[in-house]
């Protein structure tokens, strides 16, 4: 079934179609959600319903853009919906603990493999702005008000993201070489 | 060389993870729920329609019955009267019998002086 039949057959509502997109999608959107919500379970729980409304609001997806692009944004929705709910991102901007040359950049590579495992051990602030800047693209001022937050807030989240990134990479590397 | 944010991008975008079995069926039944309703929804919609139609039907019969005087002058509704009242017993059908010529005759007389 290419895209289109795909698009077609989930706006009339038939179940082949239904799951031929969830048997093509799931794996990609699941793996978007989990870079915002650590936990297995609830993973799923925001999944689910992402999913319930992707293909229940099909009819409203115009077939200019980018399906793929339209489904990711409805996940990541769906993700930070929860994450307000759940954790109530009152983010500070934390900047005793900012210094001169954090910016700098992070000199480790790193693989797509690796990624789950890592973003996983930030706290969710950090995790939720550095997905959304590195990762989906956003602004600070897009961010900011998606999550309730200064723009301020937003970005020393990210710096504080990355040094702790930094960090993390470095300790792995290190017990790989150990090991 | 590609800076840490771009590669991060790259890889991220690589990112797949499986979901457990169970969640296909938490949506596939919430989308039956969600299609049963639906449904029921449209079949009482079409219920409504219909009720509405025939309605809008049975006024613009009665009106056009009720603005055309040669029906009167003909008996037309006398003779469904009769019509309607002969299931009753045979001594109350004499009766509306004789009522209903009784009615269509006012009728009748109404019909020529409207004229």
């Amino acid at each position: 079934m290419t895209e289109q039949e795909l698009i077609r057959g989930c706006k009339r509502q038939d179940p082949l179609a239904q799951r031929a997109l969830y048997d093509q999608y799931s794996s990609l959107l699941f793996g978007i959600v989990r870079r915002y919500v650590r936990h297995q379970e609830d993973a799923e729980d925001v999944f689910v319903e992402g999913m319930f409304k992707i293909l229940t609001r099909i009819a409203s997806f115009r077939e200019e853009g980018s399906f793929e692009g339209w489904m990711k944004r409805i996940m990541v929705n769906e993700a930070l919906m929860f994450l307000r709910k759940k954790n109530n991102l009152r983010l500070v901007a934390d900047v005793s603990e900012l210094q001169i040359g954090d910016e700098t950049s992070i000199e480790h590579q790193i693989h797509a493999d690796e990624i789950l495992a890592l973003v996983d051990q930030l706290p969710t602030g950090y995790r939720t702005v550095f997905n959304m800047y590195v990762v989906e693209g956003y602004k600070h001022r897009e961010i900011a008000e998606a999550l309730d937050i200064s723009i301020n807030t937003s970005k020393s989240q990210l710096i504080l993201a990355k040094k702790r990134m930094r960090e993390l990479l470095k300790k792995n590397r290190f017990h790989k070489t150990a090991s | 060389m590609k800076g840490f944010d771009q590669t991060f991008r790259e890889e991220a975008q690589k990112v797949r993870a499986t979901p457990s079995a169970s969640a296909w069926k938490r949506i596939e039944s919430r989308l039956e729920t969600t299609r049963a309703r639906r449904s029921a929804h449209r079949s009482r919609l079409l219920g409504y329609a219909a009720g509405l139609i025939l309605l809008i039907g049975l006024t613009i019969g009665g009106l056009y019955m009720l603005n055309q005087p040669e029906l009167i002058q003909r008996g037309a509704y006398s003779a469904s009267i009769t019509d309607l009242e002969a299931p009753a017993t045979s001594g109350q059908s004499i009766y509306s019998v004789e009522k209903a010529r009784a009615l269509s005759s006012v009728m009748i007389a109404y019909g020529h002086d409207s004229q």
